[in-house]
């Protein structure tokens, strides 16, 4: 059942990351305290489905443009992406926005609204007028075509969507804490804690990332607890010019032998990782002692617009196998074991720190 | 609501038992931690405290006691809802056969078992009606005591012929209770046996339509049991025969060796049990190469009358916990659910 309790909580979180509405605070029975929230204004274009891929652009204030190409299975959650970040030039208020996603293409198109706008609904202790979503169409040109031609764009119209909240007052029980605006890079990389973490504990996994040229490399494949299978997932990143790219491989559930290792307390500890879905080749994880294994193999992920190798001199692995009766907290809980450069997956650090080994 | 278990005191019980002793508050306490067991799923007791209250309806019953062939103890009872309820105990099992039994009417016990027999009893008060005290955890009027016999006949066979017994005349008691409000803490809910005398707790259970069996192994710390107690081995089967609700229960307790952790203290979820008989074979619970969790092996049960329940296989669901960590198998149904929701029923695993 924890199983169906990661898929609903993936789900939501989906539809958290997908939303693009504003955050609201929530607002307990005794409200205290009056807060001023401030208009804000998101947008979403949406392309017809290009090829296997949809194609969607989101507007966040104060510029940012996050081009998101994403082929996915609803059913499975399985998610290859790849996500284009910029800052755009207009007024997302005035419904007019132009941007540039570097040799991707670019796009310069006016909001045209369609029938009336839907009103939301006020939250309860606030004042002012209620958040309104209006659905239309993005007019102008929209060009863009993606890294050897793996999806191509041209057209003069778009359907999308603008929602608006107004300044308001609330009396809230407490205040929220304000959020700094999010960075380019942060927007880019949204989903990355999604992919590259877990629900529950997890029993065993396997990390590996690593940096070249300018491009950052993390893969991870793990069993938690209550699943009856492993997950696999693979995120690059890098900057193209300005503009930061992040593609993402996920597989949440795989078949059977995809993921192997040893149990606990075995020694040597070993894993392997077989190829699936976005992911061909096969990887292995020897760990001798702390100090010293190694990661070999022609593991490949296949993201949309580029064909990365997941091993290499560069990429420095980490393995984990637990007993959740020894740490309740499974491998969330022991610090990865680079042989190499230290690599977080975190939202802000994905990049490999310090240059020992 | 369960039926009240049948219990018939002696003559020389019984004058003890106006002034509230303490097996007379044991034996409610008993009665009211049934219903207690029974009400506290319906209960919302705060998540901070596990203390229940909860009221028991007003209600009487009618039981008696008697010594059924093989060595085995029969206790019946009818309420006054018409639940009749025969249960078998000894040798280390407990089998309890309820059904709905005949019209009620002033403290009959009338019920037909099929093959298994047939109970026609009406119920001859004899002495003078003495109060009931309600123990410490429930607050309300005293209830009533009336001793008396139940006379007519009754034939029981249980399955295999493993006892039986045929009554016209047995010394028997009938019981009232007024609605009783309770008050349990968790102290008092936990009084006899902690959770934390328990290092570690197998749990197996399968569920076949209506059959539901289920296999629990406790090992406890060196602290709280004497090494020839240390673990115990209790299965149940739940099933229904027609209107007869069954339901079957074998304990055991057996030596540390019976309950042996075979991965190490790096890997204490992997387990062995051999409990003695009625249990025989062992079942084993691994990890896997993909960290998950198998339960197999030939453990099974022989409750009295049945041919070996087999306790172990792939249509268990099983746990291994260490305190409040735990380990835990879905059964094979479960885990193909979960691999459609979200593969998809096509996918081959």
């Amino acid at each position: 059942m924890k199983a169906r309790g990661c898929l609903v909580a993936a789900l939501a979180v989906l539809i958290a990351l997908a939303g693009a509405s504003g955050a609201l605070a929530r607002v307990g029975p005794h409200r205290r305290h009056v807060e001023v929230r401030h208009p804000e204004t998101v947008g979403q274009l949406r392309l017809t489905k290009v090829g296997p891929y949809n194609v969607a652009i989101n507007f966040e204030q104060p510029d940012l443009a996050i081009l998101g190409v994403n082929k996915g299975n609803p059913k499975t959650l399985t998610t290859d992406q790849t996500a284009y970040g910029t800052h755009f030039h207009g007024s997302l208020v005035g419904g007019t926005v132009r941007a540039r996603f570097g040799r991707v293409g670019s796009i310069a198109v006016r909001f045209v609204p369609s029938g009336k706008p839907r009103l939301g609904r006020q939250e309860k202790g606030c004042e002012g007028p209620p958040p309104r979503t209006e659905e239309g169409s993005f007019v102008g040109v929209v060009s863009l075509r993606g890294e050897g031609g793996y999806f191509k764009v041209s057209a003069h119209s778009a359907t999308g969507r603008l929602e608006r909240t107004f300044r308001e007052t609330c009396r809230v029980r407490h205040v929220e804490t304000k959020v700094p605006p999010v960075s380019l890079r942060a927007a880019v990389q949204a989903t990355r804690r999604l992919v590259l973490g877990s629900f529950t504990s997890t029993l065993a996994s396997v990390l590996a990332g690593g940096s070249e040229g300018g491009r950052e490399v993390l893969v991870r494949a793990a069993h938690d607890e209550g699943s009856p299978s492993a997950s696999l997932s693979a995120i690059a990143f890098e900057y193209q010019g300005k503009m930061p790219v992040e593609r993402t491989a996920w597989l949440p559930s795989t078949p059977a032998g995809t993921f192997v290792t040893t149990l606990p307390g075995e020694h040597p500890a070993t894993a392997a990782v077989k190829g699936t879905g976005p992911f061909t080749g096969e990887a292995e994880y020897v760990g001798a002692s702390r100090l010293s294994h190694e990661w070999t193999g022609d593991l490949t992920a296949h993201f949309p617009g580029l064909v990365q190798p997941l091993t290499g001199p560069h990429v420095y692995s980490s393995l984990c196998v637990v007993s959740t009766l020894v740490d309740p907290n499974g491998c969330e809980a022991v610090p990865p074991d680079w042989q190499g450069p230290e690599i977080s997956p975190g939202t802000e650090s994905g990049k490999v720190q310090g240059a020992e080994g | 609501m369960r039926p009240r278990r049948a219990i018939y005191r002696p003559r020389a019980m019984r004058a003890r038992r106006a002034t509230g002793t303490r097996s007379e508050i044991r034996r409610r306490f008993t009665l009211v931690a049934v219903a207690a067991a029974s009400a506290l799923p319906f209960l919302a007791a705060p998540a901070s405290s596990m203390a229940v209250s909860f009221s028991t309806p007003a209600g009487g019953s009618t039981y008696a006691r008697v010594h059924a062939s093989n060595g085995y103890r029969l206790n019946f009872s009818e309420n006054d809802r018409g639940y009749f309820s025969v249960r078998v105990v000894g040798h280390d099992t407990d089998t309890s056969f309820g059904l709905r039994g005949g019209p009620v009417a002033g403290g009959r016990v009338s019920a037909n078992l099929g093959k298994r027999g047939r109970f026609d009893l009406r119920f001859v008060p004899q002495g003078r009606v003495e109060k009931v005290p309600n123990g410490g955890f429930c607050s309300g009027p005293a209830g009533r005591w009336q001793a008396g016999y139940l006379v007519g006949r009754a034939r029981f066979r249980a399955e295999g012929g493993f006892t039986q017994v045929r009554l016209h005349k047995v010394p028997a008691a009938h019981e009232t209770s007024p609605k009783l409000h309770c008050h349990f803490s968790e102290a008092s809910l936990e009084a006899e046996e902690h959770k934390k005398l328990r290092r570690m707790e197998v749990r197996a259970s399968a569920r076949k339509g209506h059959t539901h069996e289920s296999l629990e192994a406790i090992l406890f710390y060196r602290h709280a049991r004497p090494a020839r107690r240390r673990v115990r081995f209790r299965a149940f089967r739940k099933e229904a025969d027609g209107r007869i609700a069954i339901t079957r229960e074998a304990k055991v307790e057996a030596r540390e060796s019976s309950f042996s952790l075979t991965g190490g203290p790096k890997m204490p979820e992997e387990v062995e049990l051999k409990a003695p008989a009625p249990f025989a074979g062992s079942a084993t619970f691994t990890r896997t190469a993909e960290s998950t969790f198998e339960w197999g092996g030939d453990l099974s049960v022989t409750f009295p009358g049945l041919a070996p329940v087999p306790l172990a296989g792939p249509s268990f669901s099983t746990s291994v916990c260490a305190g409040k960590r735990c380990a835990t198998k879905s059964s094979k149904a479960l885990e193909k659910l979960v691999g459609e929701l979200f593969s998809g029923p096509a996918r081959a695993r």
